[in-house]
């Protein structure tokens, strides 16, 4: 797995856990509002390990209802406060991470 | 509905997990959920390509590296072992025609790996080239028709060549000990919960039972000990079947609902 391809797998699930907190969603729904706001490469069935992940984790809670358009039962996901703990962990590593790199890049189109 | 792509997915993904232990319940909530996206993915024009990113296989390794895998996988696999020697060997060591010897445990661990890791293999592997297609029926057929011939091949090879005997034949001695191992079974099931494993062993081992009944404690050298046997054992065929078809038909409607 390349750097870049980490680096997305890391950010997905903060990504993800932050739509969550929003409110009661699902999966198909967390797709959509991921591509709406220009999260990059990924590809649709890559968010279903990672809300695997965040609920085995105790991050998120499911349930299942039917669903509005009749087909299969739906799952619906929503934050815990577990979750919201670890989303303002990820708010804040971010946040740093952002400023070191966005400082670190800007040297780097100085020095070109 | 969804489209044939879209089926064999779900299908190769649900066998796959299977085949890797996971979870019952975590297999079926999580094909519910690929199949709402899917819904509504192909409602929207998108093609599968889009949920798994181009490689089926790895996207199946990455959902399942985060499901946990069924708790008590190897104890259950070791009792499912025990008991199916049990069902191959209770039924002749009631009839009096059990003898241990060298063929008889080949035969046996031959016909549990074949029937065990052979079905998995074929099936898997089948459904992930085919799909739910009539080929795909075809070739699992045939390999079920081989299965079952080489069976029937292994018992006539065992009943010819023993190889080293382990054990001399000994009718009564045979018919208490596969009484005991009967009541161990049952008694072992029921204690589990397991009672549909607890009545199919006693199934397997009624036509030997009623037969030996009937004919005064004769074996199978006896002709009315095989004919009667023989049409206990179509009764319980049918018993059998006919519970399997009817829980099935049962599952499909809660499903559903």
């Amino acid at each position: 797995m390349s750097v870049s391809d980490q680096m997305m797998k890391g950010l997905l699930d903060g990504a993800i856990l932050g739509l969550i907190s929003q409110g009661e969603t699902y999966g198909y729904e967390i797709l959509e509002k991921l591509k709406e706001r220009d999260f990059p490469e990924i590809s649709d069935g890559s968010i279903y390990p990672v809300l695997l992940r965040l609920s085995k984790k105790g991050y998120v809670q499911t349930e299942l209802k039917k669903s509005d358009t009749g087909g299969p039962k739906r799952k619906y996901y929503t934050i815990t406060a577990k979750g919201l703990e670890e989303l303002e962990v990820f708010r804040n590593k971010w946040s740093y991470l952002n400023k070191g790199m966005n400082n670190l890049m800007r040297s780097v189109e100085d020095a070109k | 509905m969804l489209s044939k792509e879209a089926e064999n997915f779900l299908l190769n993904l649900r066998l796959e997990l299977i085949s890797r232990g996971k979870n019952e319940k975590d297999i079926q909530e999580m094909e519910e959920e690929l199949r709402d996206h899917l819904t509504e993915a192909e409602a929207n024009g998108q093609r599968i390509e889009s949920i798994t990113g181009g490689s089926v296989k790895d996207y199946i390794r990455s959902i399942s590296q985060e499901l946990p895998r069924e708790k008590g996988l190897i104890k259950n696999g070791i009792l499912f072992i025990i008991y199916m020697l049990g069902v191959f060997t209770i039924p002749r060591l009631i009839s009096g025609d059990f003898e241990l010897n060298t063929s008889v445990i080949f035969y046996n661990l031959g016909i549990l790996a074949i029937g065990i890791l052979g079905t998995l293999l074929i099936v898997k592997n089948v459904a992930r080239r085919y799909g739910d297609s009539k080929k795909a029926y075809i070739i699992i057929g045939s390999f079920s028709m081989f299965f079952f011939l080489a069976m029937v091949g292994g018992q006539f090879i065992i009943r010819n060549y023993s190889g080293i005997i382990l054990a001399e034949s000994n009718p009564s001695v045979n018919l208490i000990i596969g009484a005991i191992l009967l009541s161990v079974f049952i008694v072992g099931a029921l204690i589990m919960k397991k009672w549909f494993f607890a009545a199919l062993i006693l199934l397997i081992s009624l036509p030997e039972i009623i037969a030996k009944i009937v004919t005064n404690g004769s074996g199978p050298q006896n002709e009315s000990y095989l004919i009667i046997s023989g049409i206990v054992l179509i009764i319980v065929n049918i018993i059998v079947i006919g519970f399997l078809i009817y829980s099935s038909k049962k599952e499909d409607k809660k499903t559903s609902n």
